[in-house]
């Protein structure tokens, strides 16, 4: 067995809601100590506070959320108002024994408490500071503000995602932890150059700019043919069938796609369609995608007739991809993930026995794991600021009196 | 100032796209990556868009975009030759970055057994729709199939989609978005390896399972059916107001969470009657009246342009944004402002403007300096400078179909 990946390295992380949160969720996975900075003043509410961001009002506990349970397992948690003069005193001590802060408040936000970069470069002069924002923290829509359909919107995913006919889609919470995990990224390759030059450095993020990057491919159409591209659903420029077909129950799908003749064969033998093959109108990919129409009526004719599992187990035996169009359920109930394991229980002091899941990946040699649920509301405060810090308990006292530690 | 990863050696044998765009995001930070394909080249090669729409090898935008910074050689690994060659490469990487399905590497005798003899620092990472282990282990999967096993599918499109064209099927998310997601968790999953390298000393293998990537992305949608025994679906997802609706010229999105935010709203409107009623100013009134308010809100969109509502809609601290096509968010001024586009030239293909990277580095910023490689472009550079292989045993090993 090899060293845990990130052991040794701590990590403060000042970051709410969720692009931040499963930043540095995934560096607690790895090993690091991950410490929240957060107050009741201003506390995670969207995430620790049940039903907010489905819109309506909860009760206000600051502990009572799965939402927030799942982004914040493994990490510690200490109260701090950075507010007050004392507040921002004890963060820049934490930033001096850390080797990596995040945060995705509003742009210039962070540098107005003098928790900027640059201030905290002279506490810590190696430490690798990212900044989680929707827009980047320059330019003209720096300060907008932004959601995660908003920076769907922007980035052209939203446009791009939608029936040929259709309208944009409103993409939701995937793309903030798609952006925390492009965030994990740079920082674990600035805490590499640092590995070897010693240097620390400002990261930089814009959910916008992540989303655009995982487009790259259709945008060239603008560079190539100065044609802007459009939206396309399912299907794909050259090749049918391809596409999600209903079956038995109630709103499940199975999604099918044929690249090749020999899989146009095995599909029309597993539907039992043999006659498909002689039919001039699917002799060839090309005049397959020229059908597609057609084609899509003959094969939802027979998915209709066999659940999405039954599909899935009868073309891949076949040869043919095919998925279901998995929902939750769907996906709790599946032998494969059972098997892989990838859904593990976690025990939560105020919200009990939870279901959460695993590592996103497998490194056999030194393996991710979940040590902890998510903390309480500064839970870590005595450990934190009494074993880390070394204040005494008097001292820890009085700030919580004086509403520092709060 | 030198980019973070320039002192990574990667072997890249992938294909397509969540494979190399995590070769480019390694290669785009510094990585020295060099890109093995097979003689008849990346099957993204044949993808497009190309020039005029007409097929090249060298002209696909695909291929253009995802290997920006690699450098390409060709090597059949079919043949013993090519084993012994790819042995060679693999020995002087410190990553070895591949898509095959599971087993394939093996049966060659290059799998993570036989190489991690020769070369024990080495990170071997697998990259593969459902992982290396479990029954759909050697299931199929185009990146249709693999996004829809993730979870996301099944959820889009919701809202104002969903109100229109609810007999219609679930979609994936625009082009191969699910395998830029999974590749982007197989960079963080490379650079995890590296770290524990770093104490350990010893590399290990990784599996990636992009099913299993995706998941994890929408664990938050996911997880509602095991603890409060909700499935999200494209019907569960419209909030109670807002959201996206039609103008003279697009859609826009608004998102209002709190009451403040309405009374911006109501101010951007330019105060109607119909919005001014005192329930509205809290949330459960708006709440109540979602349906009512929303169709009025339609109305007045339309009435608009996605740019005055954006505008506007920021001035007063507003989340409302435009949906941008691509042609839009190529003109934005904001992404200018930062430098977000950058220009590759390249020799067959031209002057290529393109997204330079997802993040900015203060001090060790990366960037697609050099075009994608050319079909084995650099087989010169990596065989013979590298390996130390003469002119004429390159000869032989293309006379041979090896390169």
């Amino acid at each position: 067995m090899t060293a845990t990946p990130l052991g040794g390295t701590r990590v403060l992380d000042f970051s709410w809601v969720l692009a931040g949160p499963y930043c540095s969720m995934l560096l607690a996975m790895a090993g690091a100590d991950v410490i929240r900075v957060e107050t009741l003043q201003r506390a995670d509410f969207i995430s620790r506070q049940p039903g907010t961001a489905e819109g309506t009002n909860g009760p206000l506990n600051p502990n009572s959320t799965p939402r927030f349970n799942t982004i914040n397992l493994s990490k510690r948690s200490v109260q701090l108002d950075l507010h007050t003069k004392d507040g921002i005193q004890l963060a820049k001590e934490l930033v001096r024994l850390s080797d990596v802060v995040v945060e995705n408040y509003r742009p210039g936000t962070f540098a107005r408490l003098g928790l900027g970069y640059q201030d905290l470069k002279k506490v810590r002069p190696d430490i690798v500071m990212v900044s989680i924002s929707g827009m980047g923290q320059e330019g003209p829509e720096s300060q907008y503000a932004a959601y995660a359909a908003n920076f769907g919107a922007l980035s052209g995913m939203g446009y791009l995602t939608s029936y040929s006919d259709g309208i944009p889609t409103e993409m939701r919470g995937v793309l903030d932890l798609l952006t925390g995990t492009t965030a994990c990224f740079a920082v674990l390759a600035a805490l590499h150059h640092r590995s070897v030059t010693g240097e620390g450095q400002y990261l930089d993020l814009a959910a916008r700019e992540v989303i655009s990057c995982c487009l790259g491919d259709l945008f060239l159409d603008l560079p190539l043919n100065d044609r802007s591209p459009k939206p396309a659903g399912n299907s794909h420029p050259s090749v049918a069938p391809h596409g999600v077909y209903p079956c038995k129950e109630v709103d499940s799908w199975v999604s099918i796609a044929v690249y090749a003749d020999e899989e146009w064969s095995a599909l029309c033998a597993a539907m039992g369609r043999p006659d498909l093959l002689e039919d001039p109108r699917f002799r060839d990919q090309l005049n397959r995608w020229r059908h597609q129409g057609a084609l899509e009526q003959q094969i939802s004719a027979w998915t209709r007739t066999y659940s999405d599992i039954e599909v899935m187990r009868l073309l891949q035996q076949a040869g043919v991809a095919a998925m279901p169009s998995f929902s939750s359920k769907g996906l709790s109930e599946d032998l494969h993930l059972q098997q892989r394991q990838i859904f593990q229980r976690v025990q939560h002091p105020e919200l009990g026995s939870l279901v959460v899941l695993g590592p996103p990946f497998r490194l056999v040699g030194s393996p991710l794991r979940i040590a902890s649920a998510a903390p309480l509301l500064g839970e870590h405060n005595a450990e934190v600021f009494g074993d880390l810090l070394g204040l005494s308990q008097e001292e820890v006292r009085r700030l919580g009196d004086n509403g520092v530690i709060n | 100032m030198s980019a973070a990863l320039k002192d990574l050696k990667v072997l890249e044998v992938c294909s397509w796209y969540a494979g190399p765009y995590c070769g480019k995001l390694l290669a785009d930070m510094g990585a020295d990556v060099v890109k093995v394909e097979p003689p008849s080249g990346d099957p993204a090669r044949r993808a497009g868009p190309f020039p005029k729409d007409v097929p090249h090898p060298e002209r696909s935008g695909t291929f253009l975009y995802l290997n920006t910074n690699k450098l390409g050689i060709t090597l059949s690994l079919q043949t013993t030759t090519g084993q012994k060659l790819f042995r060679e490469l693999a020995q002087q990487a410190d990553v070895l970055l591949e898509d095959f399905p599971p087993g394939t590497l093996e049966g060659w005798g290059l799998g993570y057994e036989a190489l991690s003899q020769i070369a024990r620092r080495l990170v071997f990472i697998s990259i593969t729709p459902f992982g290396q282990d479990g029954p759909y282990r050697d299931f199929k999967a185009y990146p249709l199939n693999t996004f829809h096993s993730g979870g996301e599918g099944y959820t889009i499109p919701g809202s104002l989609g969903w109100l229109l064209y609810s007999e219609r099927s679930p979609l994936k998310a625009a082009g191969a978005a699910g395998e830029y997601y999974a590749g982007t968790m197989g960079a963080v999953a490379t650079l995890m390896a590296i770290a524990a390298r770093r104490q350990s000393g010893m590399g290990q293998r990784v599996d990636v399972s992009k099913q299993e990537a995706l998941i994890n992305l929408s664990r938050i949608e996911i997880e509602k059916y095991f603890n409060q025994g909700l499935i999200e679906s494209r019907a569960t997802r419209s909030f109670p107001i807002g959201g996206s609706f039609q103008c003279k010229d697009g859609f826009v999105q608004i998102n209002i969470n709190s009451d403040a935010m309405w009374r911006g709203l109501v101010d951007l409107m330019g105060n109607p009657q119909w919005a001014c009623k005192e329930e509205y100013a809290v949330r459960e009134g708006r709440n109540a009246a979602g349906e009512l308010i929303n169709a009025e809100l339609a109305q007045w969109a339309l009435s608009c342009s996605k740019h005055e509502i954006y505008y506007g809609g920021q001035a007063r601290g507003l989340a409302i944004t435009p949906y941008l096509t691509p042609e839009e968010v190529y003109a934005s001024p904001q992404l200018a402002s930062r430098s977000y586009f950058v220009q590759v030239q390249h020799p067959e293909a031209g002057a290529l403007r393109m997204p330079a990277a997802p993040y900015r580095l203060s001090a060790s910023p990366g960037l697609p300096r050099n075009p994608a490689p050319l079909l084995g472009q650099h087989n010169q550079l990596v065989f013979g400078e590298r390996l130390g292989y003469s002119a004429e045993d390159l000869v032989r090993l293309r006379s041979a179909g090896v390169i």
